[in-house]
């Protein structure tokens, strides 16, 4: 620590010199390989352009009022105004409780599935996959035709059999928000748990149990707090996705006017658009994302908990005798109202020809379907927008992906931490917010096209790309790339004949991944899009809205079969269980 | 006399990392179809300087000529798929997703050289290296040494100006590692390639090398054959990193010019003559501190025949059986020696005590 002003002189030279010398390396360096060099310069300015840009927009427009004037006022009004003031508290409550349920639900299975000898494990993995890899605001959808409070199927079964008079069960509250949420944001826990358990070192169990620890003594004062760090970056994106999540509290807030923050950002964009407003609700949003990340990174960052220490001893399964089929069952009734039941009910939805109809086979037509074929509905265009979109954003961010790990793993430029930390950014950014800062940075320019939600898309999905590349490329060696280089190959033809081939696997992964995600976007889609821009998503947002819950539902057992299909293929590629959340 | 242009030329070669200056200032010349290998410990610069001959580190200062063209200095630097080089890396980075003969024939086929062209020199290149017939394989086949073969077909197939190895040793077992070495310098001899390694195995610098140039914190310690960085180590370093030695701190008690040699005064008692080259000699007074390295073998244990120089008494500490050698540590006046005795010789147990005497010829003042 400098204590003196002539130390910290010192200091503070000595990080300039080294500043300075880096800089003069670089420039030397862009001298001798021009090619490598501007390829990075355009990578980079395209980050600048789609990251910087609309972030700085979005804090800017916070901090002034129509009149241009700077002004604190757009953010107390977020304090203030009664709607936003219980948005914010209906926000908060979600990211409560909605973590709570999801550690409530997603601990004790994950224990069970990986340290027990319950039956049917790989069966309830499955299951948490696909609960997860479907998109919640379709599961709504089902939960809308099960438990709407007059019409749900449900509610209508209850009523009969206990003779009610009014339905038990209404989706359309905070209650039935937390519970969808739960169900979609569970598998976070989950697998960012059976991924650590899977790999923790038998013998601490052993030396519990050998000193007299009971199996549930140890689950519970051992093996869990073993996992801390796993069941706390779980919690974290819970908490993050609950937060950001904009299509279920849509389905289920707008026609109750039960606002959360995103839904409120999304009214405030609607004719005429409030955008400082909307800019200011965003801002608390990132700024808690942050704190989370960070939170994260430094409880984490405190204790030791190096569990893999490479004897990775096949793990004796606890025995649970009489409890097995108990554990089972509690995992069925997960798995039956995350993924058994809404799927079900949505095919089935699908296929009845209207909304109110009971379910009978004579009700049952293939007539929804249609609407995929039909070019006056706007679901074939919007299929079409949705695959062109996709396919762009996949492969544009694969190819940036590996020009910024490239920027980040392989030279020496100063600053390239910085890289790392701006195509990070987007990944903690509600996708509403960064919505607000595309609209507010290229409405001029771009609005009305598919343009703009195309960069929409690349800024929220290059930190996957980037993850997906980061790791390809970690596992090749440079040599591998230098041998190359002093064959005759300049730096381009390296990269084409060594680096890229050798990514392969990195590469199609990513670009599944992130064609998967982008087929089902949602929340930026909605206000980007314009009619003849719609996506798959905003398509299923405005059957719903208009009441043709069928066509709706039509549209999105679709979408769940290819968000599935796409998983599926991208496991396959990757060999076994590379992605694992957490 | 004309000067012989030489292959490699290092004019004080220098590299910076922040502020640890990794190689200080490097001279050196390579002839044509010479064998060079850089030895020293980890971070002493060897590799550092391989890479900036290669092309993959950019020169701080000095420069660096190849066939008498300067190919870089502390303001530019020629690529490395410019300067017609070959290299051996220590992972051997041979390509998995290639074939053996893909591999190989890489720099021929970005030479745009013709097909049948490029068939016959990957043959040749494969059977010099003594692996014919595994064209078709793929790497993840292949075992390590198979795969460093591989790697130096690559590099030789090109017909390069000079071969860079980087430790291509190291990653072998001490087997394989032994036999390796004889054919890699019986190779290089054959086809009469320049060649500059880099390796801390000070063995398998002595039987790789034509001259053997010795680093130590960036800079060069001393450049000579084998034979001489053996028996006349020039400094301390160059003594105790090359085999092993007995360092004695000692002051100058006489010098013998005609006979190349120095009386030392040390702790041990009486003085002792060793040796010492002629121009070191030249600079040494009466009184002056020195260093003598005493190797295992300068000393002799109970030794009958009358010597130059005195007789120490010493008593064994350890002694350990080698097979075909005693290794003994030594206590004398109150510092370790190490030594060694033929089994047959001499049985020497703990606690013994034994006359030493060293070699006059082969201690050496450094």
């Amino acid at each position: 620590m400098a204590t003196t002003t002539a130390d910290s002189g010192r200091l503070l030279s000595g990080l300039g010199r080294r500043l300075a010398l880096g800089f003069e390396e670089f420039q030397t360096n862009m001298r001798r390989e021009p090619v490598k060099y501007f390829v990075m310069l355009v990578a980079v300015a395209a980050l600048a352009g789609l990251v910087c840009y609309p972030v700085y927009l979005l804090f800017e427009f916070s901090l002034f009022d129509e009149t241009g004037k700077l002004t604190f006022s757009n953010y107390t009004a977020v304090f203030t105004r009664g709607g936003l003031v219980s948005a914010l508290m209906n926000s908060l409550i979600l990211a409560f409780f909605v973590p709570l349920i999801c550690l409530l639900v997603g601990l004790p299975m994950a224990w069970l599935v990986s340290r027990t000898d319950m039956p049917g494990k790989g069966v309830v993995r499955a299951f948490a996959g696909i609960a997860f890899i479907v998109p919640s605001f379709i599961a709504v959808i089902a939960w809308i035709f099960l438990l709407a409070p007059n019409s749900g199927k449900i509610n209508k079964l209850l009523m009969s059999i206990f003779g009610l008079d009014t339905p038990p069960i209404d989706i359309f509250s905070m209650g039935g928000l937390i519970f969808v949420e739960s169900m979609h944001f569970y598998p976070l826990v989950f697998f960012a748990v059976t991924a650590a358990l899977d790999n923790i070192d038998p013998s601490y169990e052993d030396a519990a149990r050998n000193l007299g620890a009971g199996r549930f003594r140890t689950a519970t004062t051992v093996t869990l707090p073993l996992v801390t760090p796993a069941i706390l970056s779980g919690l974290i994106l819970c908490i993050l996705d609950a937060l950001a999540a904009f299509g279920a509290p849509a389905a289920l807030g707008f026609p109750v006017n039960i606002h959360v923050l995103t839904t409120k950002i999304y009214t405030l964009l609607a004719y005429p658009p409030q955008l400082q407003l909307a800019a200011a609700v965003s801002i608390p949003i990132i700024f808690f994302t942050a704190l989370c990340l960070l939170c994260q990174k430094w409880w984490i960052g405190r204790t030791k908990y190096t569990t893999l220490t490479g004897k990775i001893g096949k793990a004796q399964a606890v025995e649970l005798g009489r409890w097995r089929w108990a554990a089972f069952s509690f995992c069925f009734l997960v798995i039956f109202f995350s993924v058994l039941l809404p799927m079900t009910a949505l095919i089935i939805l699908s296929l009845l020809n209207t909304f109110g109809a009971d379910i009978a086979l004579k009700n049952m037509v293939l007539s929804n379907y249609k609407i995929f074929f039909d070019d006056t509905f706007i679901v074939w265009q919007s299929v079409k927008n949705s695959m062109k979109l996709s396919l762009a954003t996949a492969t544009l961010c694969v190819l940036l992906g590996i020009v910024y790990v490239w920027i980040v793993e392989r030279t020496k430029i100063p600053g390239r931490g910085l890289v790392t930390f701006i195509v990070m950014i987007t990944f903690g950014f509600p996708a509403v917010a960064m919505g607000v800062g595309i609209l507010i940075g290229y409405i001029d320019v771009l609005y009305g096209s598919l343009w703009i939600i195309f960069v929409a898309y690349m800024a929220k999905k290059i930190p996957f790309a980037f993850i997906f590349m980061r790791n390809a490329i970690k596992q090749i060696g440079e040599e591998l790339e230098e041998a190359a280089r002093i064959c005759g190959a300049t730096w381009l033809r390296s990269v084409r004949d060594v680096t890229v081939p050798l990514m392969k696997t990195g590469i199609w992964v990513g670009w599944v991944l992130i064609f998967s995600l982008s087929l089902r976007e949602l929340a930026m889609s909605v206000f980007l899009a314009q009619p003849g821009t719609e996506v798959m998503a905003v398509a299923v947002y405005i059957y719903l809205e208009e009441g043709a819950v069928e066509n709706a539902a039509a549209i999105s057992v679709v979408i769940a079969l290819l968000s599935v299909v796409t998983v599926m293929l991208a496991r396959k590629i990757a060999g076994k269980g590379t992605l694992e959340v957490g | 006399m004309a000067e012989v242009s030489s292959k490699l030329e290092l004019r004080n070669l220098i590299k910076l990392f922040g502020e640890v200056r990794a190689v200080d200032g490097v001279n050196l010349r390579i002839a044509s179809g010479e064998s060079v290998v850089l030895l020293g410990p980890s971070g002493c610069g060897k590799t550092t300087t391989l890479r900036s001959v290669a092309g993959f580190i950019k020169p701080d200062g000095g420069e660096i000529l190849l066939d008498g063209q300067k190919i870089a200095d502390g303001n530019s630097s020629m690529p490395p798929e410019k300067r017609r080089l070959g290299m051996v890396f220590q992972n051997y980075a041979v390509w998995p997703h290639k074939s053996v003969f893909q591999n190989v024939a890489y720099g021929l086929v970005i030479a745009k050289l013709g097909r049948e062209v490029i068939a016959q020199r990957v043959q040749r290149a494969l059977e010099l290296v003594k692996m014919p017939g595994l064209e078709n394989r793929m790497p993840g086949e292949l075992s390590g040494g198979q795969q460093q073969r591989v790697a130096l077909a690559r590099a030789i197939v090109t017909e390069p100006s000079m071969l860079l190895l980087d430790e291509p040793l190291s990653n072998l077992d001490a087997g394989l590692r032994e036999e390796m070495r004889f054919e890699l310098k019986e190779l290089q001899e054959r086809i009469g390639m320049t060649t500059l390694y880099v390796t801390h195995d000070q063995e398998e610098a002595l039987v790789l090398a034509d001259r053997i140039v010795v680093m130590n914190k960036g800079k060069i310690e001393q450049v000579d054959v084998p034979r001489e960085i053996y028996l006349h180590p020039a400094s301390r370093f160059v003594a105790t990193f090359v085999g092993v030695t007995n360092l004695l701190d000692a002051t100058v008690d006489a010098v013998d010019a005609k006979t190349g040699r120095v009386r030392a005064a040390s702790a041990l008692g009486e003085p002792f003559w060793a040796s010492s080259r002629k121009d070191k000699l030249q600079t040494l007074n009466k009184g002056d501190r020195i260093a003598v390295s005493v190797r295992p073998e300068a000393i002799f244990v109970n030794g009958s025949a009358p010597s130059l120089n005195p007789k120490f008494r010493a008593r064994v500490q350890k002694s350990a059986f080698l097979g075909n050698r005693i290794d003994l540590r030594l206590d004398l006046k109150g510092q370790e020696f190490r030594c060694q005795v033929p089994k047959f010789e001499q049985d020497l147990a703990q606690s013994h005590e034994v006359d030493v005497e060293f070699d006059s010829e082969l201690a050496w003042v450094v």
